[in-house]
Parts: C-alpha cells; sequence; structure tokens
C-alpha cells in the first residue's frame, strides 16, 4: 500500500534521510523504531507532503506521492497524528474532530464522532470545551481522534503514547488494535519498543536516517543485542 | 458644553471609526490567517475609490451597484496579488513583506495615475441617501449614517462567518496551526487567496463608500492606512475584535479632539497609541 524506494531528505543542509526503503503493506501495522533524533519523525513528514524529498520515490496505493502538498496527499487517503498532538486551540474539542471529518478527502467509514467518544469518555465530556484546555494526554487522544474520524486508508501515527500513564497507555493499545481491526493500515513512528510490540506485526529499525534492520515484532523484541545496540537509550 | 452636543459628536465619532474600521478590518484579518502585514492595504482602498468613481461618477451605474463591483473588483485584484506576490514570500522574514507590499504602493498610486489623472469631483449623493436628518437637534447627513450601518453590518457578518461558520472554523484553524490543517486536507494556499481577496474586497467597499463625500487622491492609500496601522496596534495586530475597538477608539478621540482640543486634535490618537505601546505592547485585544 506504501512503499518508500530509496528516499533521502534534508533540513537544509543537514541531510537527515540517508535513503531509506520500506513497505507496508494494506492491513498491516507496521513499526518504525529508533532512537531519537534516528529519522522516524522525518520520515512521516516527507510521506505526508511537509518536507519535499530530495531524492527517491513514494507510492501510495499507485499514486506517486512526491512532489503533492499535504492536503492532496490528505485527500488521497493518508492520515497524520503528529507527536506534539497540534490541536486547534481556538476551536472546541468538538469543532477539532468535526472540521477534520469534513475536509476529509471522502470522509465515510467506520470512524465517526460518536465511536471516538465511546473509546475516549472523557473527549465527551469536554466536546464544548476548547481544545488548548485539555491535559496533554487528552489532547493525544483527541489528536489520535481528529486522525480517525476521517476514515484514512493509511494512517501516520508518530509516538503515539510518549507521556502517557501506564494505565492511558493500556488505552491506547486497545484502541490503536481497534484502528487495525476496522481496516485502517498503520504507520507508526516510535521508541516505545513494549508498546510497539503490543500493536505492531512488523517493524524497522532506523538509526541515522537508514533502515539497520527489518523483522517480525517479535523477532526484533527478542533480539537483545539489536534492542541494545539501536533501540536503548 | 450641552450633552447634545457630546452626543452628537459621538455620532461623528462613530462615523469616522466605521470609515477606518473598513480598511483596518482587512489589514488585521489578512495578518491574522496570512501572517503579511500588508502596507498597501490602503491603496486598495484607494482603488475601490477610483473604482467607485467610474462606476458611479463616470459610467452612471446605479451606486447599489457600482458599491459591490468596485468591492469585488479590488477583492479579485487582491487574489491575484496574493496568488502571485504574496505566496512566494510568506516563508521569508517580515523586512521582505514589507518591501514588497511598500511596492505596491507606489505601483498602485502611479497606476491611479496613469489611469485616471488628475483630480475629480465629488459625484452627487445617491438619492435616498440625500440630505440630513436631525438628530440632538442638529442636522446629520443621511449618507454618514449609511457609512455607519454598512461598518456595523461587515463587522457583524465578518463576526457571522469567522465565528459560526465551518469555513469561517476553517480560516481560525488554519491561522493556528497552517501545517496541522494542511494535513488534514485544508487546501491552506487556496483559502489564503480567499481570506486577502476578502481583506481587499472590504478595503475596496470602504473606498467606494468614500466617494460621494470625499476627494479621492493617489495619497489617500499612505493617509488611510497609517491610521490603520494605529488602530491595528491599539487593538493587537492580527484580532479583529481589536480592530473594531481601536476603530472606535480613534474616531472617537478625533471627534472629541477636534471639540476639545482643536490644536491637537492628531496629537491625541499618536498619545493613546504610544500610552498602549507603553503598558499593553501587544495591545488591547492580544493574539490573533
Ligand atoms: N526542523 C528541523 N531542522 C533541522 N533539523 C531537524 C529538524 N527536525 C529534526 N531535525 C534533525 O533531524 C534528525 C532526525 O529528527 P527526527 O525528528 O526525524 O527524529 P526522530 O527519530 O523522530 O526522533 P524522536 O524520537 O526524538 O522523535 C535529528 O538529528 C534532528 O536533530
Ligand atoms: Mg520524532
Amino acid at each position: 500500500m506504501l512503499e518508500l524506494d530509496e528516499v533521502t531528505a534534508a533540513y537544509g543542509k543537514s541531510q537527515v534521510l540517508q535513503g531509506i526503503s520500506l513497505h507496508v503493506d494494506e492491513g498491516e501495522v507496521v513499526a518504525l523504531l529508533g532512537r531519537n533524533g534516528a529519522g522516524k519523525t522525518t520520515t512521516l513528514r516527507t510521506v505526508m507532503g511537509l518536507l519535499p524529498p530530495s531524492g527517491g520515490r513514494i507510492r501510495f496505493a499507485g499514486d506517486d506521492l512526491v512532489g503533492r502538498p499535504p492536503d492532496a496527499v490528505a485527500r488521497l487517503g493518508v492520515g497524520f497524528v503528529p507527536d506534539d498532538r497540534r490541536i486547534f486551540a481556538p476551536l472546541t474539542v468538538e469543532e477539532n474532530l468535526v472540521l477534520a471529518q469534513r475536509v476529509a478527502g471522502d470522509g465515510s467509514g467506520p470512524w465517526t464522532l460518536a465511536r471516538v467518544y465511546e473509546l475516549f469518555p472523557a473527549l465527551s465530556e469536554q466536546r464544548g470545551q476548547g481544545g488548548a484546555t485539555l491535559s496533554g494526554g487528552q489532547q493525544k487522544m483527541l489528536a489520535l481522534g481528529r486522525g480517525l474520524v476521517a476514515n484514512p486508508r493509511l494512517l501516520l501515527l508518530d509516538e503515539a503514547v510518549e507521556g502517557l500513564a501506564p494505565i492511558v497507555v493500556q488505552r491506547f493499545v486497545d484502541v490503536v488494535r481497534e484502528v487495525a481491526t476496522s481496516g485502517i493500515t498503520l504507520l507508526l513512528a516510535d521508541q516505545n519498543l513494549r508498546f510497539a510490540r503490543q500493536v505492531a506485526q512488523r517493524g524497522y529499525i532506523i538509526d541515522k536516517g537508514r533502515i539497520e534492520h527489518e523483522d517480525d515484532i517479535e523477532a526484533i523484541w527478542r533480539d537483545e543485542r539489536l534492542v541494545r545496540r539501536y533501540l536503548t537509550v | 458644553m450641552d450633552a447634545a452636543t457630546l452626543l452628537y459628536q459621538g455620532l461623528v465619532g462613530l462615523n469616522v471609526a466605521m470609515s477606518l474600521w473598513l480598511v483596518a478590518a482587512g489589514l488585521t484579518f489578512a495578518f491574522g490567517v496570512l501572517g503579511i502585514l500588508n502596507f498597501a492595504h490602503g491603496s486598495l482602498y484607494m482603488l475601490g475609490a477610483y473604482l467607485g468613481f467610474t462606476f458611479y461618477g463616470s459610467l452612471d451605474l446605479d451606486f447599489w451597484l457600482a458599491l459591490p463591483l468596485a468591492a469585488v473588483t479590488v477583492g479579485l485584484l487582491g487574489v491575484l496579488l496574493e496568488r502571485f506576490f504574496f505566496r512566494p514570500i510568506y516563508h521569508l522574514d517580515e523586512a521582505y513583506h514589507l518591501i514588497l507590499t511598500f511596492g505596491f504602493v507606489l505601483i498602485l498610486a502611479d497606476a491611479v495615475r496613469i489611469g485616471w489623472g488628475g483630480v475629480f469631483l465629488i459625484p452627487p449623493l445617491p438619492s435616498g441617501l440625500a440630505g440630513t436628518v436631525r438628530i440632538l437637534g442638529r442636522g446629520f447627513s443621511v449618507y454618514n449614517l449609511f457609512v455607519i450601518a454598512a461598518g456595523l453590518a461587515v463587522a457583524v457578518a465578518l463576526w457571522l462567518l469567522l465565528d459560526r461558520t465551518w469555513w469561517g472554523r476553517k480560516v481560525r484553524a488554519t491561522a493556528s496551526d497552517r501545517e496541522m490543517a494542511s494535513t488534514l486536507g485544508i487546501d491552506t494556499h487556496r483559502l489564503f487567496s480567499v481570506v486577502f481577496g476578502l481583506a481587499a474586497a472590504i478595503a475596496g467597499l470602504g473606498g467606494a463608500l468614500s466617494i460621494p463625500v470625499q476627494v479621492v487622491t493617489p495619497g489617500v492609500g499612505t493617509a488611510i492606512i497609517i491610521e490603520a496601522f494605529i488602530i491595528t496596534v491599539i487593538g493587537g495586530l492580527g484580532n479583529l475584535s481589536g480592530a473594531f475597538v481601536g476603530a472606535l477608539i480613534v474616531g472617537l478621540a478625533t471627534a472629541y479632539g477636534i471639540l476639545f482640543f482643536p490644536a491637537i486634535e492628531l496629537f491625541l490618537v499618536y498619545l493613546i497609541m504610544a500610552l498602549v505601546l507603553l503598558f499593553r505592547p501587544q495591545g488591547l485585544f492580544s493574539g490573533r
């Protein structure tokens, strides 16, 4: 469904992606794992069209993504949930969700406001409040909900559970599993192997802008040398 | 001085305020959304006035047709300006915005000199808006009442549009985080064009409204942009409510200044701005 082929990208003069090749098949949950500054976020931003790649190819469901602006990528069915939440502060919780639903290309699908509220009752309770008044964890829920109500075919999820309390992390595990079951393909960028292992089937390890390893997530989890070398701080 | 005089002068101030508001509104709106401080915004007002003069004064079109026609023409020009000149420089430093938009001040002033030439007569007031009504024992021009109503109508319309419609929520979301808005599927380029066009159209409307009461000159663009800047500084750059209140403050200060301190009427406005900058530099209504 998504295929990156030797993608390179740079911020100004510093080249951050050195040639990323990976693929995510329809219905899969794939984790992009790596340390601080490895290039995970940059990879997702490049797919989304937020950072034009300096080389390589990106294909999504038969379409070439390189050169498309983010809104065009979104309308092809790619959703993006950033690590830093980016809730629209001037809008209420509900307006954040409805806006995402309205501007999505097709938008029809299993994910509705009601379903998001059902999974995250805290959002439902505060639906009329300003987006900025939510706690950090609730903003993470809203960011994910906003990504879901657009009913994308592929969701790019950056550090889904970073900074969340353990009990909330467990909630997110359940939700992400449910997302996968609902037919949305997922590419997670995460430092948290423990979380990734609970939701993903396959993983890539990225380091210094290069893919260093690809395997089943359980195989990565068991490979202590690999984990120590690329994933622990 | 009796209460009637004071109240009457308030009405005069309201008239000044609403004329200025029609310029400050688009200036602050475009800045709040696009992040561009458009020096040439007053020149769009001037262009609206020239077009209004041509449509209403020369071509003798109906006033109620000439008004929207001038506004729409200036709005379309705004769309073109945004598309071909401002879009390539958003990411650059504000200094470039100022240089480019100031360039358009000069270009537009020369363009109207070439296109329209010298000074004009003031066309007659549109029938129905001519004459005066007696307010507080004095005559007040019906046309000036109409300008007040037009300013208020634009304020209410803008508020409804931005606060109550999904287009408005889209604009506010994009203004607060353009990148995130684009990843949801909002064509922010197109949105910016429309916002800028709307801002320009309001300025064009303001200019066209001035035609039956004021001689337009190529210099009017720079004169009015300075007042509009003062208003947005007082109200808070990028904030529409701030621009509205700022316009009221400047309009009333001008009107009462003439009454109480005729020698320093202009000074009063600058003094208010200086005090705001000193004690609340972000403006009375901070933020966008
Ligand atoms: N806006 C930017 N300008 C310049 N360099 C950047 C920018 N954003 C990221 N970088 C650099 O690019 C490299 C990759 O960053 P990236 O954010 O993709 O890493 P990451 O794997 O997502 O890390 P983290 O786990 O901290 O989120 C880092 O060295 C970072 O310093
Ligand atoms: Mg990151």
